[in-house]
């Protein structure tokens, strides 16, 4: 018997059911762009920059403690559901401040996936690539999107605040490291960001201003690509070290500083905003870690206690600033959390049925797509794939998720092929 | 006589403990009743008579066993008033009276308890959970712990707020009178707050930090006096949780922390024979000087014995069911154990041997 | 008939019928320049051809001082034995190793076997000689459970034995031929790549799993398997079998076994399970006995490319239809040479090396615009970036770091006083203590400058994380500090701009400045105020310019 691939056939299901709350039934997609054979910028209807906002929950965000309650129940745990922006939406009480902006959000609570190698390493990259980690490595979205959207000409369009002991990643697979993302590990500036002591300012000008010199000689006569690449990461490099202050949040009002808190993730949420207002492209902000096996209630407590309001706050934020019309925000883990409470308070992996969140550029906010059953063990309504989120992530921000990454012999399909965005989020 | 000598153990052999003339054999320690409920068991207490054990669980409900009922088909009598989970839960000492308190912060003060419960009170008396609840030794205040870090002493009369006491940064987990009418509370930092509850004044601060840690690699502090307990006169205090703990995936290893309660000083670190990943959720002083404590985790639920001057417990019960025992508790005559089980299921140990009569003893 | 030329110090005087390798080479690059209507430029200057060769055969750049000789050096053979000098060294071997490791394990982490134990055993098939397909034979076989036959292993071990990785990446390393689409169906644009080629490969590694022996590693255990069955995802009900197959081959003969006697060990997960007949080693005879040409191809090509800069079949795991090699007679001359030398590793590169095409400068012809100048036409040298690696050694070696690198280990273990206490007490443990926080140090180089694991080191490209590290990186900056007799000490000794020149140029870009250079040197001397700061700022432009960072 052959393992399950992730060419999964085609006859997936396309629920025409329309989403819960005040939408539209039906809406169209935005329609076949026609396929793409090179990287595709924004498309022709909407030419002001697209962005994206990603927020990670790393380890498995208990769906039951979020976006999916189901109180009073076997499977729901202690607590309760709170009344949304949204009426006739509940959302778990953990999440009071995120419940005021579920207007500004889509919820999918149909998400799933089948099991893969690595169980968070491997469904972490089924979720950020869209395609199972056993045919990869594949790009994540970051580096993909630095490939499709346009890029700030003077910075790193691709940015991801990370946990501290998260470093440097090659997470840019075929695309190559000129498109890895720049990691900020610990939210902190990049590593080697500071000049060393020992050299000053006046001192660090000479040195590249000579080694400008001496690669503008060895190119005379040579062909270029390789040192223009080289010089040109320099050049990056400079700017990033004269713009070191876009990673100092205590540059930004005492006042946001206190909305946003003062804790880590509060910290990174307020960098996020003020690298997406400087223009950065894609930002990921990872938010560490769901994965409660053990006391699933407590630390779901603690961490969506720091969760909540600093990513209300920016959604607002973003929004006052007419940014949320122009950047695709998203909210994801790599599964769910089981219904069965285990023996010490704990909620296992799950990747049956969990909830994803977006919002902003391209999407239908204000409700609900697709349900799971009385005590949240099974889909109900419209499945959605991983796979079909990652079409819909490009799609959102006017991306063909059908065209292809040319890299010379090769070329390699944006999206899963046998994929398609969901319609239903999509405006 | 017991056959130690003037050799002292090495640190990590128990030695055997001797039972007292008329006491309890914590050796023969052995299941004697299960009392099925549907869902998960967070807490259990013996009425002052030994008759009923009241039981807080994931159903929502109160239930009252009545265990002069020893037939099979023995149902719990429910009582409903409470809108989540009941882990929090103390008796009255002199009447008929309990306190219990849920995840989403209602506290409430039952009344006719080997009747008709009813609420007497019902307070919204956190934000959050109440974690933990205690009786004064008068019967006349009600203190309550819970995730708006604070603590609030309540009238036991009429419901109203008498103090409040801030100062905890973290989740209050644990609360207790002492048999002085002074108060202690314990933290998920697994700092302990003395206080004076006519001032409302702090009178110092203990630190049982062995039961805590904040994990870099999940950033989330992980700990908490999950089980405290004083003994009869007040004279130690024993906190249980969980040390070493390296992150949310699984516990740690279980253990006992035994204070003095005069110096504040930290007498022993108690643990089991072996460690494995487990917690210590709950904790209970025999009069025969021997110290018990039930808790588990997913591989297995457990009951240890201790005597308060050797770090290593000298017995250890091993459940046959993989639930931990969420709590315990002592009956009046000593000679039981309830402990509440996460499959559902309360479970009661009598500390001796099968009797070789056919005459059942009173329980 | 071609035949590989001899150690003799003299080039043969060319002759069709028995034309050396170099020399085929040569006639069919040549004979290729007017498809893309380019001429070839000169032949590589002396400092050129060291710093390529040393970079090529040892993985690192030469010294100052033998560059200077090479350079001084009169002999009209001085190549060819330079040439020799490298390829009989240890170094050489070692090289091969790493390469090969970087190319058959992708940068995986270390999962049953060690980088330190593969790289070690691939080192002393190269020491030998061995041939390649030998060494070939042996990782895809695997059968081995000894300690030295347990490393070959790593091939699959280190993979997990997933069937599907596996496939792929025989397909891709050892054949050139990249799978990956054809898992589903076949292959919606190359009519070469079908379904069924894929499962006929999968039949080989099906029966495969790991397996605990007693000593507690890890090796591999093998059931019988006789097919595989599959269906397209777009006709999920057409469900097809194959027997084992390579490529378009044909499918191969399993004997037939009375049931029950399959097996010398019988599977129980106490035993390791040995079938009488190994699939394993079906395919590592027929993989690489000579029936596949597919891999006497890829292996040829992917030496071509490490020396080359650039596959005849380009990339490296992508041969189909609609990407041909660029000179498939070439290919398939090199093919056959190296097929009939028995796979004689270090003769083929030797053969490689002597070329004219080799040693092309990587400067355009005067008068032609250099991007012009088709990469697939071999008419220029084509660049390639330093691999992790290499980039560390060389790095080292340019500022004659080697010391400064050793005290920066040492100072690091001293930071845990009561670590540094007991390993100063036992000389073994304190010499591992050593290994691993170097190993730390390549490894920093690697994650940095080296591709995502799981896929090959592609095109040159450069980020801005790597840029800082160059650049601000406090060790590194250490490198450069005057001490210990570093290569900037021993210039801040120097009064003479010109003689400063000469020992930067020497040891950091392996030639001597041109006289412009010495007037910018000078220049920038002058207009500093702190010499010691200007040497260093002089250096460090150096080793931070794409002249260093290349291997051009």
């Amino acid at each position: 018997m052959t393992r399950d691939p992730a060419c999964q056939s085609t006859s997936h299901l396309v629920s025409r059911r329309s989403m819960l709350g005040n939408l539209v039934a039906g809406a169209t997609g935005v329609g076949a762009i026609g396929r793409l054979v090179h990287p595709s910028v924004a498309s022709e209807i909407e030419k002001k920059k697209k962005q994206v906002l990603i927020f990670l929950l790393n380890g498995g965000l208990s769906q039951f403690e979020s976006f999916d309650p189901k109180p009073n129940t076997d499977t729901g745990g202690p607590f309760r559901q709170i009344a949304t922006a949204v009426p006739g939406t509940y959302f778990s009480e953990l999440m009071p401040h995120t419940a005021t902006i579920a207007d500004k959000l889509a919820v999918v609570r149909s998400m799933y996936a089948e099991k893969v190698p690595g169980s968070h390493g491997g469904a972490r990259d089924f979720v950020e690539t869209g395609r199972p980690p056993q045919l990869g490595p594949n790009p994540l979205m970051g580096p993909v999107y630095s490939t499709v959207l346009e890029q700030p000409s003077e910075l790193p369009g691709n940015i991801h605040i990370a946990p501290s002991r998260w470093g440097p990643r090659q997470d840019a697979a075929f695309l190559g490291p000129r498109h890895a993302s720049l990691v900020l590990s610990g939210g902190r500036p990049p590593l080697n960001l500071e000049r060393p002591e020992s050299i000053n300012e006046d001192s660090d000008d000479a040195r590249y201003r000579l080694r400008r010199i001496a690669d503008l000689r060895f190119s005379q006569r040579r062909r270029t690509a390789h040192s223009e690449a080289y010089s040109a990461s320099y050049d990056r490099a400079s700017q990033l070290i004269r713009k070191r202050d876009l990673f100092d949040t205590t540059k930004e009002p005492e006042k946001d500083q206190q909305r946003y808190g003062t804790h880590d993730f509060g910290r990174h949420c307020l960098l996020a905003r003020r690298l997406l207002e400087t223009g950065v492209t894609c930002v990921k902000v990872t938010h560490n870690n769901y994965d409660s096996h053990m006391e699933n209630f407590n630390f779901h407590l603690e961490q969506l206690g720091e969760f909540d309001r600093p990513f209300t706050t920016l959604i607002q934020d973003l929004d006052t600033r007419g940014m949320l019309e122009n950047t695709l925000v998203m909210l994801i883990t790599e599964f769910g959390r089981t219904p069965a409470i285990q023996p010490d308070l704990g909620r296992d992996h799950w990747p049956p049925n969990w909830s994803v969140v977006l919002g902003g550029c391209g999407i239908q906010v204000g409700g609900v797509l697709g349900a799971t059953n009385a005590n949240g063990t099974e889909i109900t309504d419209r499945p959605v794939h991983v796979a079909e989120m990652f079409h819909t992530y490009l799609q959102a921000v006017g991306v063909d998720p059908t065209g292809v990454h040319e890299l010379g012999g090769t070329r390699m399909p944006l999206g899963a092929p046998e994929r398609s965005a969901v319609k239903e989020l999509l405006i | 006589m017991s056959d130690s000598t003037d050799e002292k153990p090495t640190p990590e052999e128990p030695s055997k403990y001797v039972p007292k003339a008329e006491g309890v054999d914590p050796y023969a320690t052995r299941l004697v009743r299960e009392l099925k409920q549907d869902r998960a068991i967070l807490a259990c207490r013996y009425d002052a008579t030994g008759q009923f054990v009241f039981t807080g669980a994931q159903d929502y409900l109160i239930h009252r066993w009545d265990l002069t009922d020893e037939s099979e088909e023995a149902k719990a009598a429910a009582f409903e008033s409470h809108e989540s989970w009941v882990r929090a839960m103390c008796l009255f000492p002199n009447d008929d009276r309990l306190a219990t308190g849920d995840y989403v912060g209602r506290l409430i003060i039952w009344q006719q308890m080997n009747g008709e419960p009813k609420p007497q009170h019902s307070i919204a008396a956190h934000e959050g959970s109440v974690r933990a609840v205690s009786v004064s030794a008068d019967g006349k205040l009600v203190a309550s712990a819970g995730n708006d870090r604070m603590v609030r002493v309540w009238s036991a009369e009429t419901g109203e707020l008498v103090r409040e006491l801030a100062g905890h940064d973290s989740h209050v987990y644990n609360v207790a009178f002492h048999p002085d009418g002074s108060l202690v509370s314990a933290d998920l930092k697994c700092r302990l707050k003395h206080w004076n509850v006519e001032s409302g004044e702090l009178i110092r601060e203990l630190d049982a930090g062995l039961l805590y840690v904040y994990s870099v690699k999940y950033t989330v502090d992980v700990g908490g006096v999950r089980g405290m307990s004083f003994n009869a006169d007040g004279s130690q205090l024993a906190c249980t949780g969980a040390t070493g703990v390296k992150g949310i995936a699984h516990s740690g290893n279980a253990r006992v922390l035994l204070f003095d309660w005069k110096s504040g000083e930290l007498l022993q670190e108690l643990k089991p024979e072996k460690d494995e990943i487990t917690t210590a959720w709950s904790v209970r002083f025999h009069p025969d000087g021997f110290i018990v404590a039930s808790g588990g985790s997913r591989t297995g639920g457990f009951l240890w014995f201790w005597q308060p001057d050797q770090p290593v417990a000298f017995h250890m019960l091993k459940f046959k069911q993989r639930a931990p025992g969420f709590d315990l508790d002592l009956s009046p005559n000593g000679k039981t154990l309830a402990v509440a089980n996460h499959d559902g299921t309360l479970r009661l140990y009598e500390m001796q041997p099968e009797p070789v009569e056919e005459e059942a003893k009173d329980s | 008939m071609t035949r590989l030329s001899s150690l003799r110090a003299t080039e043969p005087v060319p002759d069709e019928a028995t034309a050396s390798l170099h020399e085929q080479v040569d006639q069919l690059v040549e004979a290729g320049f007017s498809r893309w209507e380019v001429t070839a430029t000169e032949r590589c200057s002396d400092a050129e051809f060291i710093r390529r060769i040393t970079l090529d055969l040892k993985g690192t750049i030469p010294t100052a001082e033998a560059t200077a000789a090479f350079i001084a050096d009169a002999s009209p053979t001085k190549r060819i034995e330079l040439i020799d000098r490298l390829l009989a060294d240890e170094s050489f071997a070692r090289r091969m190793a790493v390469a090969f490791d970087v190319t058959l394990m992708e940068r995986r982490p270390d999962k049953y076997v060690t980088s330190d134990e593969w790289r070690d055993w691939l080192q002393t098939a190269f020491t030998e000689n061995r041939p390649l397909n030998a060494t070939v034979a042996q990782i895809l076989s695997a059968n081995e459970i000894d300690d030295d036959g347990r490393r070959a292993a790593k091939f699959y071990l280190d993979r997990a034995v997933d069937k599907d990785v596996l496939v792929r990446d025989i397909g891709r390393l050892f054949l050139g031929v990249d799978l990956q689409c054809a898992q589903c169906h076949d292959h919606p644009d190359f009519s070469d790549y079908k379904h069924e080629h894929y499962y006929g490969l999968s039949v080989f590694v099906t029966g495969s799993k790991t397996f605990k022996l007693p000593n507690g590693k890890m090796a591999l255990q093998e059931t019988l398997t006789r097919e595989a069955e599959f269906a397209s995802v777009f006709a999920p009900e057409d469900t097809r079998k194959t027997g084992p197959r390579l490529l378009a081959g044909d499918v191969l003969e399993i004997p037939e076994f009375p049931e029950g006697e399959e097996y010398v060990e019988k599977p129980t997960s106490k035993v390791r399970s040995v079938p009488k007949f190994s699939l394993r080693e079906l395919l590592a005879t027929k993989l690489t006995g000579g029936e596949t040409p597919a891999f006497a191809r890829n292996m040829a090509n992917r030496l071509w490319a490490m020396m080359m800069g650039r596959g005849i079949v380009h990339p490296l795991d992508a041969h189909h239809v609609a990407n041909p090699p660029s000179h498939p007679e070439l290919l398939a001359a090199l093919a056959k040479s190296f097929q009939e030398s028995e796979f004689d590793t270090r003769g083929f590169v030797r053969e490689l090396v002597l070329s004219e095409t080799y040693q092309r400068s990587s400067i355009a012809p005067s008068e032609v615009d250099p991007s012009t100048i088709a990469a697939e036409s071999f008419a220029v040298a084509n660049m390639k970036g330093l691999s992790p690696e290499q980039l560390l050694h060389s790095l080292l070696e340019a500022t004659s770091s080697h010391a400064v690198f050793e005290k920066q280990i040492e100072d690091a273990l001293m930071e845990d006083a009561e670590a540094w206490a007991e390993l100063s007490a036992d000389a073994e443990k304190l010499d591992a203590a050593r290994d691993a926080k170097k190993a730390e140090r390549v490894k920093e180089f690697i994650t940095l400058f080296g591709s995502t694991p799981g896929r090959p080191e592609g095109e040159f490209q450069a980020s801005v994380t790597q840029t800082l590290f160059l650049a601000n990186n406090p060790a590194l900056v250490e490198w450069l500090e005057p001490r210990d007799n570093n290569l900037t000490a021993r210039i801040v000794a120097l009064d003479d701009a010109s003689d400063v020149g000469e020992m930067a140029y020497l040891s950091v870009l392996s030639r001597q400045p041109e006289a412009e250079e010495i007037s910018l040197l000078k220049e920038h001397l002058q207009s500093r105020d702190n010499r010691e700061a200007a040497i260093v700022e002089f250096v460090w432009s150096l080793i931070a310019s794409a002249e260093f960072r290349l291997n051009h």
